[in-house]
């Protein structure tokens, strides 16, 4: 289950390190297929161990075993923990940076190369949303100057490396976003996300479709496991599962003996404390989140001027309570620093959790007047720690301490009205 | 009778695997991931051989005279970089063996002498071991091709 569309289809593809249509990186079958499809020799996909998630790159970045990266529609100089430490890696003089983007972000702007991207409205591919809905977005306009859509940026990178199949030929034999959707359909055939029985006529004639859509649900599916039948057969399932303590792998021999055979697990996890907990010298909780206005790092919303004016600029949210103990009214500015970072906002006095303060992350510097100052973010603040399952950072337990600086000239705090409980 | 032997040996060695644990967290700080599992697992290794101690005391007094061979030295303190690292989980990964069929061995001769608060406390920690030894060897395999092949 994926927050966004982009994370979805992203996500079912293969583009966020995981192999393509829910395949198992330790199910051989599962790689062979991978190989035939490609027409590649089997040892040239990745399949001996876990894929090498992002935190991991990071980490082997700033240890200068990885020298190249090439960082895609995304911001990481915003959006990942403890930005001093990102900054620093994309600054370091052994590490060479492509940023492909379609602005230039707080990530593009420390780049070595930038490779100006189109947005939707300037090409054409489909997108598959959190409930499974694939929906064909058209060209209709093309885009502004150098920019180019991502899959002509891929091609282009994938001709000029001359990749070559098992016997000589090119790898990529595509040139257009349908010849590209016709490869991906051969390649979910079978799998959970079945896309078999659509193509651009049918995503033209309605509506979306959900997956699986094949010979045998032509017209797609809205609810899945209405048989109480699931994906957890050993040769089918998408990973034999992780002990959600450590993370160590499960081979094929435990998932076999759990005997799975269409059941879905539950696992159940005991409590671990967070690793940071408030102590004296930072007596809160900080966590981070979002609003309603803005959609990530706001390198979109921040530029729809409706948007930004609804939510123009970061603020803090504190408890009644703990605001009075530190002299704190609505819109007084703060200082909220961590052991790693600090910012500054305005103080929103909120229904929140006694002890905890809140900022949301939307906010990076491409469109403060002075970019090096770095002191709005929420990500200066945060840890570097992640999941070990997910590996999805931690971003809601840090510790942290709040600091008056000035008082709020009577404008209260510039965040967005509180959501009805 | 030799249980007390066996019992005071995994004891000594779920100690020495909660200092390797520990000391690898602090060796290879910056390398977050194992720092805070490393430090969940000492805990582990440290309620084991607490466990084990009322077990040593039971049968220490019909302990044999019998020289003791089992103990030898596996970790000798921490090393740095992606080599260094791997080479320490390694080390672990030996420690963690010895516990491991240790608990096994516990196992039998609690079944034999029908001690049913010992196998308890077997039931309860030797899954614990199995799944550290998963973890160091998922973690190992991890590193293993840019620790071998890359890292200078």
């Amino acid at each position: 289950m994926n927050g966004q569309p982009t994370a979805q289809n992203t996500r079912e593809c293969g583009a966020d390190g995981d192999l393509p249509a829910f395949r198992n990186w330790d199910n051989r079958e599962h790689i062979k297929e991978l190989a035939r499809l490609w027409n590649v020799d089997q040892l040239t996909i990745p399949d001996w161990a876990p894929p090498t998630h992002a935190m991991q790159i990071w980490r082997y970045a700033e240890q200068g075993s990885i020298e190249f990266m090439w960082i895609q529609c995304t911001n990481p100089a915003v959006s990942l923990p403890e930005l001093h430490r990102i900054r620093s890696i994309l600054k370091k003089e052994d590490l060479f940076v492509v940023v492909q983007d379609i602005f230039l972000t707080e990530t593009a702007r420390l780049a070595d190369v930038v490779l100006p991207a189109a947005t939707w409205g300037e090409e054409t591919g489909t997108y598959t949303n959190a409930d499974r809905t694939v929906h064909l977005s058209e060209k209709a306009v093309d885009p502004p100057g150098e920019a180019r859509p991502d899959l002509d940026i891929f091609l282009d990178f994938a001709r000029r490396m001359d990749f070559r199949d098992r016997d000589g030929n090119p790898l990529i034999t595509w040139e257009h976003p349908e010849q590209v959707f016709e490869a991906w359909k051969e390649c979910t055939r079978g799998r959970p996300c079945d896309y078999t029985g659509l193509d651009y006529k049918k995503l033209r004639s309605g509506s979306g479709v959900q997956w699986p859509c094949n010979d045998e649900h032509p017209e797609g599916t809205e609810r899945l496991y209405s048989d109480n039948d699931f994906h957890t057969r050993t040769g089918d399932c998408e990973t034999f599962g992780q002990d959600l303590l450590t993370g160590a792998s499960y081979t094929e021999a435990d998932h076999r003996a759990t005997a799975p055979d269409g059941r879905a697990f539950l696992r159940a996890a005991s409590y671990v404390p967070p690793r940071e907990p408030p102590r004296e010298d930072y007596p809160f909780r900080y966590t981070t989140g979002r609003t309603l206005y803005h959609f990530h790092t706001s390198t979109k919303t921040a530029r729809a001027p409706q948007l930004n004016a609804a939510a123009p600029e970061v603020w803090m949210e504190m408890h009644p309570s703990d605001a009075d103990e530190l002299g704190i009214s609505e819109g007084d500015l703060v200082s909220v620093e961590s052991p790693r970072g600090s910012l500054e906002a305005r103080a929103r006095i909120s229904g929140i959790r006694e002890g905890v303060v809140f900022v949301p992350f939307h906010y990076g510097y491409f469109d403060e007047d002075d970019p090096e100052v770095h002191r709005r973010a929420a990500n200066e603040l945060t840890i570097t720690q992640w999941d070990p399952v997910s590996k999805q950072p931690m971003f809601k337990m840090a510790a942290a301490r709040v600091t008056r600086i000035a008082g709020a000239d009577g404008t209260p705090a510039p965040a967005p009205p509180a959501r009805r409980e | 009778m030799h249980l007390a032997n066996y019992l005071e040996y995994l004891r000594k060695a779920e100690t020495d695997l909660a200092q390797g644990f520990r000391g690898i967290g602090e060796g290879h700080k910056e390398e977050v991931d194992i720092f805070h599992t490393a430090d969940t697992l000492a805990g582990q290794c440290e309620a084991h051989a607490e466990k084990l101690a009322p077990f040593c005391e039971k049968y220490g007094e019909e302990s044999s005279t019998e020289p003791d061979r089992l103990y030898h030295e596996l970790f000798g303190g921490t090393r740095s970089g992606g080599l260094g690292l791997l080479r320490d989980l390694q080390d672990l990964y030996l420690m963690a063996h010895a516990c491991d069929i240790s608990w096994t061995m516990i196992g039998q001769a609690a079944r034999g002498a029908r001690d049913e608060d010992l196998l308890m406390v077997v039931d309860a920690c030797e899954g614990q071991t199995a799944t550290q030894i998963k973890w160091l060897q998922t973690r190992m395999k991890q590193a293993a091709p840019q620790a071998l092949l890359v890292a200078s």
